[in-house]
């Protein structure tokens, strides 16, 4: 009877911090934070066909070499954005970004377009994210710069000048860097 | 199935079956609720296996993770789940050896289910004997 106890117990106990940890990651995704304004669409689809390795996360530096794999599509907007700032886009096909290498000025926003499988965008490392330096109290890991959760499109703005690579949290393998100057 | 369950004799062997199960049962519940943030863990070599039912490979570990657990908790027979545990937790940190700030804690429970293993080897040995 004692250990019935003991495990129902133990089992409740866990269910309950799985529920509140995902309940609070699920509000967090769905929340604007500070300064870094995001939006993130979440949709959930699973399917999936990915090619990829495990990553590594870098430091950030400030004087990365870059190659433009594809010219970034960029929108200016002015009824999101300040009107000196960009939005570039950068597309996600289910095994790769496109393009891989963005270099935008501080303010500017870089949207992420999921076109094919699960998306998932954050700063590297993997997977404590935490090498963006923008940080706030809503954040779900280690920094302002985590889309929380699958979805169809992400958009964070860049404030911070250096070298941001960024990694699919669920294909970690696969990223690229935003470089900002 | 519960009136069953090991509760008599050593604590030291009670606490290390509940912290190991902990440490199974969370990570199958979490992933089964937020599959999304469990599921870039994998290497990417089982991930391409998987294909589009990446999803499946992921809830077919929880449920091994679960079976686990429960095993642990249940506390009979402990050669084989003690055993196993040790060789995933080992395989799980050297797969993700560069996330050592994440799987630094799969060491240590790596090691908890290998002192019960040793210690359910020592049981059974000394049953044999008597």
């Amino acid at each position: 009877m004692k250990l019935v106890i003991i495990v129902g117990v133990v089992l409740v106990f866990l269910a309950g911090v799985v529920f509140y940890t995902t309940r609070e990651t699920n509000e967090s995704s769905s929340s604007a934070t500070g300064s870094s304004n995001t939006s993130n669409d979440v949709s959930g689809s699973p399917d999936v066909s990915d090619v990829g390795g495990m990553g590594n996360g870098d430091e950030t530096s400030s004087d990365a070499t870059t190659q433009h794999t594809d010219e970034p599509i960029v929108i200016d907007e002015t009824s999101s954005v300040s009107p000196t700032s960009s939005v570039v886009v950068v597309s996600y096909n289910g095994s790769s970004f496109l393009p891989k290498t963005v270099t935008i000025s501080a303010g500017d926003t870089v949207r992420f377009v999921n076109s094919g499988g699960n998306m998932w965008v954050a700063s590297n490392n993997h997977p404590t994210h935490t090498n963006y330096p923008e940080k706030s109290s809503g954040d779900c890991s280690g920094s302002s710069f985590d889309q929380c959760g699958v979805g169809s499109v992400y958009e964070f703005i860049f404030n911070s000048i250096g070298s941001h690579r960024y990694h699919n949290h669920v294909r970690a393998s696969q990223g690229g860097t935003i470089i900002v100057q | 199935m519960f009136s069953n369950i090991n509760m008599s004799g050593d604590k030291t062997q009670l606490l290390l079956r509940i912290g190991l199960s902990v440490a199974f049962i969370y990570p199958a519940v979490s992933a089964w609720l937020n599959p999304f943030a469990w599921i870039g863990y994998f290497p990417s070599f089982m991930l391409d296996f998987a294909g589009t039912h990446e999803l499946f490979l992921l809830h077919t570990f929880g449920a091994v993770e679960i079976v686990l657990g429960l095993w642990f908790l249940y506390g009979k027979k402990l050669l084989l789940p003690s055993i196993v545990a040790t060789l995933m937790l080992f395989s799980i940190v050297v797969i993700n050896w560069s996330q050592m700030d994440v799987v630094f804690r799969d060491i240590t429970i790596a090691f908890m289910s290998l002192a019960l293993f040793f210690e359910s080897l020592n049981k059974g040995k000394q049953q044999y004997t008597q």
